[in-house]
């Protein structure tokens, strides 16, 4: 009877639908053509801003670095263009030698080389010389005091070219004085008479100034780049399994002192306990013979599990500067790349009765099946998640040396919009281990 | 004709896009509903299945029936959308139906919508089965393949959705008798 009943309604189904066609309603050809004719969005434009966050830093990396080394290219070159331009044997060879036959009988029998900039000595030699101060059968005594040695390079050189040889070796020694030794000006004749343990006492006192300055000059120059490895143990919102370990490359550029902006990369793996969407009623799984069911649900599982690449963009801001130590309150954008994403739904259902396949009856058969289903997001469907997390965390962060930092950042990630092709809310929290090394010293 | 704007079609020209849709709007609908628990996810299907078949709408050989081909595409989209959807479908509705004597008569008196209506009100799952192995001619390890389930699951489903169609029916044929006495 049943069997009639399946057959003959297997074939109305067929009779009614063989030659039925709806009538085409123009709204959902609307709505399709909207969706279909709507420019697509190419592949790469997921990553656009990953693209603009790497040109951003880039460019943040050119104007940090571009005008502290300007300003090293100006420094050599006017001290280059000093020495050279206030050389006058260099540029009055030819006034000279038309003006005075005796001078210029001199200059032509002075090698070419001994007049080039980098041959200082022999410049001064000839500075004696030079037609504004020579007078016809006058000594070589200064015709003028030597002037102040002022702190200025381009002052000194300008003073003490401008002067006969004994002022420029006084003013030379005045120079020594006042940079590496004392305020008092002392004799360079004098210095002949020191004994070896006072020359090395003074070079190792001039070594530790430098030191020192050098020190003072990097410490007060914020770190413009730092790259570092990280470890991160970090656990989520629902875990199925207790802590994870991820890990991955950050690097930190400075925007000024105390501001530094963060961006990196890093691999991590979950297994995320899904939140049930199917809420289901437990008291079916009563061993009631009154139940109509006989199927009932016993236990069910469901759990995402993905390895994703996160890409935090934190801006770091330090709290509390110490020499060797510092905190830092953080926060960001994550995005989430997914490399593989899937979810696993496991129900356990027990059976009492099962049906015949052949005739269709009922056999009391009771036992209890699990049944498993792995879902995977279709190619392209997902794949990331454009600022998905909000990255809140602060940093203890230590110099180990002059090239290597150990930061310590506890992290918390609260979602902003629902993350995976599971479309699950679930926040990540743990603790960012970083060495980070220092690229400006190198 | 058909064949005419199927070759336009492959064009990209828009106007035979969407002489293609509205000609087959009505028959991929028809299916659709069929698969479906409504018409609101019978139309996502349809137009989900029209994106697909436009996009490798030039994979398509005109040697070919395009009704065939397209209707192999609705079947999978359908099946797509299960499988999308299946964490929010209910696994309860999976029990066991009533069993009840039923008269093949009533089959007669049965309109188009009330079969619609008893397959939209069978679960997921059954109405997944019932339609592939019963209207398309699947085999169940095809079914069971296509569903990640295992063929003697799908024999079970089977049984458990003709089971559930027969109370549906038998109810709706209760309706109506109560309706003509009155």
């Amino acid at each position: 009877m049943k069997e009639q009943f399946d057959k003959k309604l297997v074939e109305k189904i067929k009779a009614s639908f063989s030659t039925y066609e709806e009538p085409f309603d123009p709204a959902e050809w609307e709505k399709f053509s909207n969706a279909y004719f709507r420019p697509k969005k190419k592949g790469w434009m997921v990553f656009w801003p990953f693209l603009g966050a790497g040109i951003a830093a880039s460019l943040l990396f050119f104007f940090i670095y571009f005008p502290e080394q300007e300003k090293i290219d100006e420094k050599v070159r006017a001290l280059t263009d000093t020495i050279s331009i206030e050389n006058p044997a260099f540029s009055e060879k030819g006034n000279l030698a038309t003006q005075d036959p005796e001078i210029s009988g001199q200059l032509e029998d002075l090698p070419e080389n001994d007049l080039n900039s980098g041959n200082l000595e022999g410049s001064i030699t000839l500075k004696d010389r030079e037609p504004r101060n020579y007078e016809k059968g006058a000594d070589r005594k200064p015709l003028e005091q030597i002037p102040e040695v002022k702190a200025d390079e381009r002052n000194f050189w300008s003073t003490a070219l401008a002067e006969t040889w004994d002022g420029f070796q006084e003013a030379v020694t005045q120079k020594i004085d006042s940079n590496f030794l004392s305020e008092e000006p002392s004799d360079p004749r004098g210095m002949i008479s020191l004994s070896e343990a006072d020359a090395e006492r003074m070079i190792e006192e001039w070594k530790a100034e430098e030191k020192e300055a050098e020190s003072q000059t990097g410490s007060n120059k914020s770190r413009a780049f730092k790259v570092g490895l990280m470890l991160s143990p970090q656990s989520n919102s629902n875990p199925v399994s207790g802590m994870n370990l991820g890990a991955g490359l950050m690097s930190e550029i400075s925007l000024s002192r105390k501001l530094k902006l963060d961006v990196g990369l890093a691999y991590a793996s979950q297994s995320v306990s899904q939140q049930s969407l199917q809420p289901l009623a437990q008291e079916a799984a009563s061993p009631s013979f009154d139940m109509r069911a006989n199927s009932n649900i016993v236990d069910t599982d469901y759990q995402l599990n993905f390895a994703s690449l996160d890409i935090p963009v934190n801006l770091k801001y330090k709290v509390f500067d110490r020499k060797q130590t510092g905190i830092y309150l953080i926060t960001g954008l994550s995005s989430m790349v997914y490399l593989e994403q899937n979810t696993v739904e496991t129900y356990e259902a027990q059976s009492l009765f099962s049906a015949n396949s052949f005739n269709g009856t009922l056999e009391y058969a009771p036992n209890t099946q699990k049944f498993s289903n792995v879902i995977t997001p279709k190619a392209g469907n997902r794949g990331a998640d454009l600022a998905g997390l909000l990255n809140i965390s602060f940093g203890y962060e230590y110099q180990l040396n002059d090239e290597f930092y150990f930061s310590l950042e506890p992290f918390y990630k609260i979602p902003l919009s629902n993350l995976t092709f599971a479309d699950q809310q679930f926040s990540i929290g743990g603790v960012n281990l970083r060495m980070n090394f220092n690229l400006r010293n190198k | 004709m058909e064949k005419d704007l199927i070759q336009k079609a492959q064009k990209r020209d828009k106007k035979s896009l969407e002489r293609l849709y509205r000609h087959f709007y009505g028959y991929a609908m028809s299916i659709a509903l069929r698969y479906s628990g409504g018409r609101e996810e019978a139309c996502e299907i349809v137009n989900d299945s029209f994106m697909k078949a436009f996009d490798k709408l030039d994979q398509f050989s005109l040697e070919n029936s395009f009704k065939g081909w397209f209707r192999r595409i609705i079947i999978n989209t359908s099946v797509d959308y299960y499988r999308k959807n299946l964490k929010h479908y209910s696994a309860m509705d999976i029990d066991k139906a009533g069993a009840e004597t039923c008269d093949p008569g009533v089959i007669e008196e049965l309109s188009r919508e009330d079969i619609l209506r008893s397959l939209g009100e069978l679960p997921e799952t059954l109405r997944l089965v019932f339609n592939m192995y019963e209207i398309e001619g699947y085999k169940h390890h095809e079914i069971g393949e296509k569903l990640g389930i295992p063929a003697s699951t799908c024999r079970t489903y089977l049984a458990r959705a003709k089971e559930k169609l027969r109370e549906k029916i038998i109810a709706i044929n209760q309706i109506k008798n109560e309706g003509a006495v009155r």
